[in-house]
C-alpha cells in the first residue's frame, strides 16, 4: 500500500485536491493539516477526487469530516469525486455518503 | 508455523510500527490467496484496531505495548489485540451512523470491524478486541 499523495488544481471556483495512495493512520494527520492550512488561507471550497485513493480508514475519514465542517463554517464547501468502489463502500457503511455529496466526473 | 499456532508480536505504541504488523499479516493473507475484497476489509479492520489500541488504550505512551497474536489460515485469519489500558465497554460507544454523530470526526472504528469482520469481540476488561476474517469464496 502506497503513501498519500496530493496534488492540486484550480476548476472554476474550486481547488481539486487528487488523493493518491491510502488515507490510513500514518497520513490522515499530514492530509487534515495540508488542507486544513489551505482552507484557512481561502480555499474554501475544495473537491476532493478520490480517482486513484486505494485505501481509507476511520482517521482518512475524520479528516475529511474536519475539512468539511471547516469549509462550511467558512461560508465554502467540500464534495468529493469519483471514489473507487471498496472506498465508496466505506463512506456507505458509515452513512457518510448522507455527509457528504459524492459523485462521478460523468455526473 | 505449525496450521494451529499463533504468531506473537510485541509493539510500541507508534503507528509505524502498527503500519508493519498491519503489512505483515495482510501480506500473509495475500499469499493465501483471499480475494480483494476480503484483503481490504482485513486491512481496514487491523488499521482500526490497532489505532484504538494506541490512541484510546494505550494514550500513544511508547512506553506501553501492545501485544498482537495471529494466524493466517486458507480459511479464517484470526487475531487478537491487545493494549495496557484501563479497557472500555464497547456497548457504550454511541452509533455513529446517528444522524446527529454524522459530523462528528471520530467514533467509526468498532462500526467499521464489525461491518467487515465476521466476529468482533472483547475481553471482559476492554483492552483486548478478537477478529475473525473468513475466507469469503
Amino acid at each position: 500500500m502506497s503513501n498519500l499523495e496530493i496534488s492540486y488544481s484550480e476548476c472554476q471556483r474550486n481547488l481539486v485536491v487528487k488523493l493518491a495512495g491510502a488515507a490510513d493512520m500514518s497520513q490522515a494527520n499530514m492530509l487534515r493539516n495540508q488542507l486544513e492550512t489551505l482552507v484557512l488561507g481561502g480555499k474554501r471550497n475544495l473537491i476532493l477526487d478520490l480517482e486513484d485513493l486505494e485505501f481509507i480508514c476511520s482517521l482518512g475519514l475524520g479528516a475529511m469530516i474536519h475539512l468539511h465542517t471547516l469549509c462550511r463554517k467558512l461560508g465554502g464547501n467540500l464534495g468529493i469525486l469519483n471514489p473507487q468502489p471498496q472506498v465508496r463502500k466505506v463512506f456507505k457503511t458509515t452513512c457518510l455518503d448522507q455527509l457528504f455529496l459524492i459523485g462521478n466526473n460523468q455526473e | 508455523m505449525p496450521r494451529n499456532s499463533f504468531e506473537k508480536i510485541e509493539i510500541v505504541s507508534v503507528f509505524p510500527q502498527a503500519k508493519q504488523v498491519e503489512d505483515l499479516i495482510v501480506e500473509q493473507a495475500e499469499k493465501l490467496g483471499y480475494s480483494e475484497e476480503d484483503i481490504f476489509a482485513l486491512r481496514l479492520s487491523l488499521e482500526e484496531a490497532l489505532t484504538n489500541a494506541i490512541r484510546h488504550g494505550n494514550g500513544q505512551d511508547p512506553q506501553k505495548k501492545v501485544k498482537i497474536r495471529y494466524r493466517a489460515r486458507p480459511e479464517e485469519v484470526e487475531i487478537y489485540i491487545a493494549d495496557e489500558g484501563n479497557g472500555f465497554d464497547p456497548s457504550l460507544v454511541p452509533d455513529p451512523t446517528r444522524e446527529d454523530k454524522l459530523e462528528c470526526p471520530s467514533g467509526r472504528g468498532i462500526m467499521l470491524m464489525r461491518a467487515y469482520m465476521d466476529l468482533l469481540e472483547y475481553n471482559a476488561r476492554g483492552n483486548e478486541v478478537h477478529l475473525v476474517k473468513q475466507r469469503l469464496s
